[in-house]
């Protein structure tokens, strides 16, 4: 036995004795919070537990190429995203966690709106996230963390079901220059299955703006089933990082030339869509 | 040659107490602290000055003390007469004055200001940690942030002018510790804290001996080139995580309902935020204190974690049931 304790198995009993102590240390305040807002004590306690059942049980998450990541020091994750609800930045997260040797913390960029809405930006930052910002991502590299970006932003997950797998547009990749400038490599990042876990068949017109989000997604189960309709399908999910693309040995001053960053973030893109064909290709079932 | 030192703000706590600090750990210097109404004990080693910064008089007191270093700290003062119009007159119209007399003494060698982390901003777009190069991100409410934005800019201005003079700003996070009545303190000691819903805001504080400490330091160790420094405890709390600290209940309100709350809190008087201070309890906002601890403040007496401590409802109140 490791004398590492496992954080992914815990029996019902034991999990109800963490969930006390946390609930007491929460009370008097005795818990640490970073700069950024991330909160170790609620996120292993509280967070990651209740979506493990999710990543353990509902998803059966598949994790290929870890070791693509690096023991320590800063990298810069590149997903693809997807699934309406962007549940998979949260497993993707999760992946890096348990299955990582060192268990490490993956620090997701959000898009502005997940941080001007009440609740969303609170739990982001509270389970490591910050906002897409050069300032903050800057910091995090400085600082050694492992970072993720999920380029397609809105577009990636609010795609039509018709569009899966398909990557939608980078932007000015602007976390390309980021880690040039910083000289972090760049992990590609796959994931499969959550476009089928929501699949996003339309949008109810109109409601969106009254209720502050960007859109109000129509499902096979959602509005119909109401609140049971929230609940994602059960695919197989299979999450796969790809080999480093190192940015140290390009020069620092290609950060902030447009050409070198296009032509790096086309690459990584072509890279993610490769790797989506390929588990796509082996994949026999979408729900085994 | 003796220095001579004048220190505005001594009717505030923050004024007076770094006049007499100033006055204590430097015997050469002769201290005059300036302030718009008498001072109600004198300051051991300070001489009071009665004058409002905003009277023509100020330009002829600066030559005739021949005046080598300027401690401007009464920006920050919580209670000034007036209100908040009383305060952005006197803030706007009296450092312009205290500045225009700077320049223009012979004997000026150094300039240090009292302003706030509040330039900084506070919005949903504000980078996580604040350096202190970094500007504010949107245009800011009326309040002291505003008001410090603008003098921060005189100060510039005035270090242009007189390349011979040093300046330096220190921004103060949210002043707070036992008696202290800035805003953010008065907020803590409500009955209850409400809280915006959805919102739960990172934040840092700065205990009053900090504060005094840091300009005291920045008065008597002027820099090589002028400085402006972001000083705050270290580490960072949630305000719901304050609250706990402190011991006190805290209560998520929807935006609009302060009126209700107060109500509710039976304080009509109290927690009345300004906007300024409302967007800070939003968004909350975090400095780097790495440039702090290099310069004004090598080693802070207090965290962020300890400053709010000091202000805890005690052990004995809060499980005996006494409110």
């Amino acid at each position: 036995m490791s004398p590492e304790p496992s954080r992914t198995r815990l029996s019902v009993a034991e999990q109800l004795d963490a969930w006390s102590d946390v609930i007491d240390r929460r009370r008097r305040g005795d818990y640490e919070i970073d700069a950024f807002g991330y909160d170790e004590d609620f996120t292993e306690a509280l967070w990651f537990p209740l979506f493990r059942l999710l990543y353990q049980h509902w998803f059966r998450v598949e994790v290929r190429g870890i070791e693509n990541l690096p023991a320590e020091g800063p990298a810069l994750v590149v997903s693809n995203h997807s699934g309406t609800i962007g549940l998979d930045a949260l497993m993707v997260q999760l992946a890096v966690h348990d299955e990582h040797p060192r268990h490490r913390l993956l620090r997701s960029l959000g898009a502005d709106f997940l941080f001007e809405a009440p609740l969303a930006g609170s739990i982001a930052r509270r389970t490591g996230a910050t906002r897409a910002s050069k300032a903050d991502v800057e910091r995090l590299f400085a600082a050694g963390e492992l970072v993720a970006v999920f380029p397609e932003g809105l577009k990636g997950i609010g795609k039509p079901f018709k569009n899966r797998y398909r990557l939608q547009r980078f932007g000015r990749g602007g976390f390309v220059s980021s880690a040039v400038a910083a000289g972090v490599p760049i992990i590609p990042c796959a994931v499969v299955g959550a476009e089928e876990a929501y699949p996003k068949l339309g949008e109810i017109p109109g409601l969106s703006k009254l209720a502050g989000v960007p859109y109000i997604p129509i499902t096979p189960t959602f509005p119909w089933l109401g609140v049971l309709g929230i609940i994602p399908l059960p695919s197989k999910w299979i999450i796969e990082f790809g080999e480093p693309v190192r940015t140290d040995t390009m020069a620092a001053t290609s950060s902030d030339d447009p050409a070198a960053v296009l032509e790096v973030s086309d690459h990584v893109r072509a890279t993610i869509q490769r790797m989506l064909h390929a588990i796509l290709r082996n994949r026999t079932s979408v729900f085994g | 040659m003796s220095e001579v030192v004048i220190v505005t703000g001594i009717g505030d706590r923050l004024g007076a107490a770094v006049a007499a600090e100033v006055a204590r750990r430097w015997p050469d210097a002769e201290v005059f602290g300036l302030g718009s109404a008498p001072v109600a004990t004198p300051i051991p080693g300070v001489e009071s000055i009665r004058v409002d910064l905003r009277s023509r008089t100020l330009a002829d007191l600066v030559r005739t003390l021949d005046v080598s270093v300027i401690v401007h700290a009464s920006l920050l003062d919580p209670k000034v007469r007036g209100g908040r119009a009383g305060q952005k007159d006197v803030n706007i119209l009296g450092t312009m004055r205290l500045l225009a007399a700077a320049e223009r003494s012979e004997s000026l060698r150094h300039v240090v200001v009292a302003s706030t982390t509040a330039v900084h901003g506070a919005g949903a777009r504000s980078p996580a940690v604040h350096v202190a190069s970094s500007a504010a991100v949107g245009s800011l409410p009326d309040g002291i942030g505003r008001d410090c934005v603008e003098a921060e800019g005189q100060v510039r201005a005035l270090a242009r002018h007189r390349p011979d003079a040093t300046t330096t700003v220190v921004r103060l996070a949210d002043i707070v510790g036992p008696g202290v009545e800035t805003p953010m303190a008065e907020y803590l000691r409500l009955p209850i804290l409400p809280t915006r819903l959805g919102h739960d805001p990172r934040l840092q504080v700065v205990h009053i001996d900090d504060a005094i400490a840091a300009l005291v330091e920045a008065t008597i160790t002027p820099p090589d080139t002028s400085l402006v420094v972001d000083v705050a405890g270290e580490g960072v709390v949630t305000l719901s995580q304050a609250a706990a600290i402190l011991g006190r209940p805290w209560m998520p309100v929807l935006p609009g309902l302060g009126g209700a709350t107060r109500a509710l809190l039976g304080r009509s008087d109290a927690a009345r935020l300004t906007t300024e201070h409302r967007d800070l309890l939003t968004w909350g906002r975090v400095v780097d204190t790495t440039l702090m601890r290099a310069t004004v403040l090598p080693e802070p007496a207090y965290t962020t974690r300890t400053a709010l401590a000091s202000m805890a409802v005690p052990r004995a109140v809060r499980e005996g049931g006494h409110p």
